[in-house]
């Protein structure tokens, strides 16, 4: 009944080969999640494969910038760009990139 | 289950031509709600004591609750029927009973104002703080399980009672389920 | 080669009960792309857990989305239960595995209807509508509301079923499987249906991987998984085999949904008729400290619900990941040379709940 469901902590320059490998073995992306901690981010990257599950962690700063993952899984462009208008987590080169109208508020980055 | 049929479904609507209606006739028809309904929320205030409890427990905050006063508000057009209040109320003087609340043109909010004639000095009425006479307590920890705020503090060990006034809503809860009838409400 | 056209489809659109806009991308009727936006009805719902105290935050979760309620508020109380190490007891475990199965009942035959209602079959529509009252009925009965339910709690369940209101669930399932025959024989066997559905939207498997597509939608594109299968609530106890088809097209996603309509009712049958006695909630005391996925499956696919707890009543973050979010980048993907005609019942194939998505 238990599966595995386990959290990964990674460094920035570990993060994308590690996203890469996990393509390569065929896990599928199931989340992305984004969550304010003192001063910056904690990005949740969730994979599954079978019933499997696998949370890449990364810890970034409030003012650095991250690399999308859409060139590697492209289905991730409406959590990233979530992610970026919600709370302003800087995140490059998304396709397609809403550059804010994903959502239609009023406030900037209301979650940060 | 490939086969290609037609007028598969002609029987049906044939038949539908010929029944009475599936729906209710709803106004001229009165419905018949089941007893688990949540339809709106009714009090019984004689009973309240104004503690608050469900004041907070609203997710949607549709209901205000003025101690001084002794007044219950519920903006019926914010109640969303959780029966979180319900649940929480620790006199169950709260009911959920069925049947919808009426539309209105306005948005206006209902008050109810508690009777004036307090029975101060009867068992686990409100008015004060509960108060501890230390010979009579055997340390059951009964008050600190009954609290719904979590205010009292029993040590069996220290057999220390400490209450958390800031908790503590005045309810007499704790006075009532006191087996040795060591609490006491003091103003 | 043709000249490229822009058509925007929706916020409203006939076919669409909840606002999703799209650009269609046109070369004469075919459609080459498409960028889906959301955005109409955000709530921040998720900020709001930051206000209202975990208890009380099980309403809200319920109140993300009128269909998929009872599952919410379900992966909102097994997230904090499992940061909170509470065992809850096999009776509400039992309730709950009820609750969710008819829910799935509830929101497959809306979508049937729908899909009805969007190929313009209006009879049709209106008989899936029609059953579906049948389990509503129970629900008012079982948990006093329609749709939002309010029966999960964080330590088991508000309310108990005595055993009358367990034979009038068993009963409201066999009248519901009596009376399914010819809707499910029209929806599969109807030369109508049929030209409608067949080979429309074709999501092959590599690309359902791909593009992270979930759910019934996964299943009905040849993948073998079902969450259920991990075993929250009753589901350990209970025979779940996930349901798939081959084919990935329209029909494929509709036959995979009226299938799962009869494995609710074995399900429900089997539950009921292992349901054992006892409590229904156990006490909760202290505050979540720590965090926790959880995955659980919704009528419309797998969803993801996060909870962070920092030792206070109040979480830190709460984050649901709904089907739909998940399936919209599928769906994209299955437009990708379809007729305009075809668009509104694509959409609908992926049985789309915007309200979840947006929270």
């Amino acid at each position: 009944m238990d599966y595995k469901s386990e959290i990964k902590k990674v460094s920035t320059a570990e993060f994308f080969p590690a996203v890469i490998m996990m393509k390569g073995e065929n896990w599928r992306l199931v989340q992305i999640c984004a969550t304010t901690v003192e001063n910056g981010y904690e990005m949740s990257y969730s994979f599954c494969k079978d019933y499997e599950m696998v949370t890449l962690r990364l810890d970034i700063a409030e003012d650095q910038e991250i690399a999308s993952i859409t060139q590697v899984y492209p289905c991730a462009y409406l959590q990233e760009n979530e992610a970026a208008e919600l709370f302003g987590v800087r995140i490059r080169n998304i396709s397609p990139d809403y550059k804010d109208n994903l959502y239609r508020i009023d406030k900037e980055t209301p979650f940060k | 289950m490939d086969k290609t049929k037609m007028f598969i479904f002609a029987g049906r609507v044939l038949k539908n031509l010929f029944q009475k209606p599936a729906t209710t006739q709803y106004p001229f028809q009165p419905v018949d709600y089941p007893d688990r309904m949540r339809g709106h929320i009714e009090i019984r205030i004689e009973d309240c004591i104004t503690c608050g409890l469900c004041m907070r427990a609203c997710p949607s905050q549709a209901i205000q609750v003025d101690r001084k006063a002794g007044t219950w508000t519920i903006d019926r057009f914010d109640c969303v029927q959780c029966s979180s209040c319900v649940n929480v109320c620790p006199k169950k003087c709260l009911m959920m009973k069925k049947g919808y609340t009426a539309p209105e043109i306005e948005k206006k909010s209902e008050t109810f104002t508690r009777p004036q004639e307090e029975k101060k000095e009867a068992e686990g009425a409100s008015g004060g703080k509960p108060v501890l006479d230390a010979e009579k307590c055997v340390h059951c920890t009964l008050c600190a399980k009954k609290c719904p705020q979590e205010a009292i503090m029993v040590d069996r060990k220290e057999k220390t009672w400490e209450l958390d006034k800031e908790k503590c809503v005045e309810c007499g809860i704790c006075v009532s389920a006191c087996p040795k009838k060591a609490l006491e409400m003091k103003g | 080669m043709a000249k490229r056209s822009i058509v925007p489809f929706g916020p409203q659109h006939p076919v669409l009960p909840e606002p999703v806009h799209l650009d269609l991308v046109l070369e004469d009727e075919t459609v080459v792309g498409a960028i889906p936006s959301i955005g109409y009805i955000h709530r921040g719902l998720e900020k709001l857990v930051e206000k209202r105290d975990f208890k009380q935050y099980v309403y809200i979760a319920e109140r993300i989305c009128g269909i998929c309620s009872c599952g919410h508020g379900l992966g909102y109380c097994l997230a904090v239960e499992k940061v909170m190490d509470i065992e809850v007891p096999d009776r509400a475990r039992y309730l709950r595995t009820i609750w969710l199965e008819m829910s799935r009942i509830h929101s497959h035959l809306l979508w049937l209807g729908l899909l009805a209602d969007a190929m313009g079959f209006e009879s049709l529509f209106m008989e899936s509508w029609r059953l579906r009252e049948k389990i509503l009925d129970m629900f008012d009965e079982t948990a006093g509301g329609r749709i939002i339910h309010s029966v999960n709690c964080v330590g088991g369940v508000q309310k108990d079923m005595d055993s009358s209101m367990l034979q009038d669930v068993l009963r409201a399932v066999s009248d519901l499987e009596g009376e399914m025959k010819p809707v499910v024989d029209t929806f599969l066997q109807d030369y109508t249906v049929q030209s409608r559905l067949k080979g429309t939207g074709i999501l092959t498997k590599e690309d359902a991987v791909a593009m992270g597509a979930v759910g019934p939608m996964m299943r009905a594109s040849g993948i073998e998984y079902d969450a259920r299968l991990l075993g929250y609530g009753a589901y350990n106890e209970l025979t779940v085999e996930p349901i798939t088809s081959t084919e990935g097209d329209c029909y494929g996603r509709c036959e995979v949904r009226l299938k799962e309509l009869f494995q609710s009712f074995d399900l429900i049958r089997e539950a009921v008729g292992k349901i054992p006695q006892g409590p229904v909630s156990v006490p909760v005391k202290g505050n979540p400290s720590g965090e926790y996925f959880v995955r659980i499956e919704q009528p419309r696919g797998e969803a993801i619900y996060y909870i962070k707890g920092n030792g206070t009543k109040y979480l830190d973050r709460f984050r649901l990941r709904t089907p739909t979010t998940s399936n919209i980048p599928p769906m994209v993907e299955m437009l990708k040379g379809c007729q305009l005609a075809d668009v509104p019942l694509l959409i609908l194939t992926i049985d789309p709940c915007v309200s979840c998505t947006e929270r």
